[in-house]
């Protein structure tokens, strides 16, 4: 469903992602994993039109997306999670899950949709009116994931999510991931965290300076010598 | 004594946070610094006084017909502001807005001489009394409508989707875009909608104020005083900002010298930003 040929981009001119080629298809985890600086999330703000110069095509449900700017994105059903769980602080947690409903067509189904983010996450049915600058950082992080729900997209693009959590909320959040796919929502998700990463994921892309270096399903990828060693510390 | 000096401080207040609150959201969601914003109130005020003149129409009444006129003149402004890259843009603003604000006074005075002016309602001298306070009906009224549009603008930046959106490109515009804001049209509307209040608040306030060509630098100066007291981008400060301000202006004009009124912005600003740069609501409550 999400097709990505021959992306090149970067920072003025300084490039940050070489040549990626991969596609995504519908239903599927598809994992990006590699190390700090590796390009990981410059790939997914290129894949939202937040990258300004990119070069290459980017096909979602066969139309061609590369050059157009980022709300056009948001309005074809990509949902993009940005990391170190970026919510409106000084807004409250309703109004945030609100502007996910912010597409005209989204906002029939504003009341269903708040049902189902509260059934995911409970909690964020208590701090409804709180602003969300002081929810802790896993009830930002389930916002954020609400947030994209409230669009009713066909594909997330998740950044980090366990970024700067602790375990047992990782946990909980990855729970609610788990549950999301199960119901068919297709998700491409950058980590840090390798070994949660390919947990969940069915594929995995493994990305060192800029490039895909490795490919494949991630049962494959777990038992790779070289990922054990390196990103796994196992010998 | 004292409860009429501060409740004519409050009057004059409800109309000083409206001329604030447009510039407020100005820089919010932009981060331009708008010195035309006198020169729209200036414009507000000589519409008013004309359309009063000329066809007899209430000046609480002519902003709907003068709005739409406002709202393209900040739409023009926006696209000469609009090329400006970020990071330049509070400085660069500042100096094309100052600019384009002696370019729109000096043309007032060419078209409207440097006279000044008075809209003359057939009400203008009467009073009623509120604890033994003398207030004129036209302070009232105009204070009233303040108050009215304030609060009216207050529930549309937190109930409409418009307004949200706004809001929330003020705090994130790439997270905004993420969920389909348009951030440019959302910028461009916002610059708009801030003059549109600059002029509306003109007009409410013609029946009170004489109306020169540079009377606009006299509110630009109110207007940033209270945006700094009651933080950047605040709608709320900017209503309690309006009122320190006039209730403290009152107080000066009374105690001190009655000359010593405008010198109380500055005093008010220059401790704003040596105590507490983030201004009262310390930027926190943002509206």
């Amino acid at each position: 469903m999400f097709e990505v040929r021959d992306l090149i981009g970067g920072y003025g001119k300084l490039e940050v992602i070489k040549n990626i080629n991969f596609d995504i298809k519908e239903g599927e985890i598809l994992s990006i994993i590699g190390p700090n600086g590796a390009g990981k999330s410059t790939l997914l703000r290129a894949l939202t039109g937040l990258l300004p110069n990119l070069k290459g095509s980017i096909r979602f449900l066969g139309e061609e997306l590369c050059g157009k700017p980022p709300h056009y994105y948001a309005s074809v059903g990509i949902a993009h999670v940005q990391e170190r769980h970026r919510v409106f602080g000084t807004m409250t947690v309703r109004e945030n899950l609100l502007m996910g409903a912010y597409i005209k067509t989204k906002r029939q189904s504003i009341e269903k949709n708040l049902e189902t983010v509260f059934e995911l996450f409970p909690r964020l049915k208590e701090r409804l009116k709180q602003q969300a600058g002081t929810l802790s950082g896993g009830e930002q992080q389930m916002l954020t994931i609400g947030q994209a729900l409230m669009m009713m997209p066909r594909l997330i693009l998740l950044d980090e999510p366990s970024l700067g959590l602790a375990p047992l909320l990782i946990n909980s959040i990855y729970d609610a991931l788990m549950k999301l796919n199960e119901q068919g929502m297709t998700i491409l998700l950058v980590e840090q965290n390798v070994k949660k990463a390919l947990q969940i994921s069915q594929r995995a892309m493994l990305i060192e300076n800029g490039e895909i270096v490795l490919q494949g399903n991630s049962q494959d990828i777990k038992n790779n010598e070289t990922i054990n060693k390196v990103y796994l510390g196992m010998a | 004594m004292i409860i009429s000096i501060i409740i004519n401080g409050l009057l004059i207040g409800c109309i000083y946070s409206l001329i604030a609150v447009g510039l407020t959201v100005i820089f919010g969601v932009m981060r331009i610094i708008n010195m035309f914003h006198g020169d729209a109130v200036m414009l507000g005020m000589y519409s008013a006084y004309l359309l009063h003149e000329k066809y007899g129409i209430s000046p609480y009444i002519s902003p709907i017909i003068t709005a739409p006129a406002f709202l393209v003149i900040g739409l023009a402004i926006y696209k000469i502001l609009e090329p400006i890259p970020p990071k330049q843009r509070e400085m660069s603003s500042l100096i094309i807005t100052l600019g384009i604000s002696f370019v729109t006074a000096t043309l007032a005075m060419l078209i409207w001489t440097a006279d000044y002016r008075t809209v003359n309602l057939s009400y203008s001298q009467e009073v009623f009394d509120i604890f033994g306070t003398r207030i004129g009906y036209p302070a009232f009224f105009s204070s009233a409508f303040s108050v009215i549009l304030i609060i009216a603008f207050y529930f549309f930046m937190t109930k409409t989707f418009l307004g949200m959106s706004i809001r929330a490109t003020a705090i994130d515009p790439v997270s905004a875009s993420l969920f389909g804001v348009n951030v440019k049209v959302i910028s461009m509307l916002t610059f708009g909608i801030g003059l549109v209040l600059a002029g509306v608040a003109g007009a409410i306030l013609s029946p009170i104020f004489y109306i020169y060509p540079f009377v606009g630098s006299n509110f630009v100066i109110k207007a940033f005083t209270i945006v700094v007291l009651g933080g950047m981008g605040s709608v709320t400060g900017a209503l309690i900002g309006g009122l320190l301000l006039g209730v403290s202006e009152a107080l000066a004009s009374t105690f001190l010298e009655y000359s010593m009124k405008d010198i109380i912005a500055f005093i008010i600003f220059l401790s704003v930003l040596i105590f507490k740069p983030s201004g009262i609501l310390g930027g926190k409550s943002r509206v």
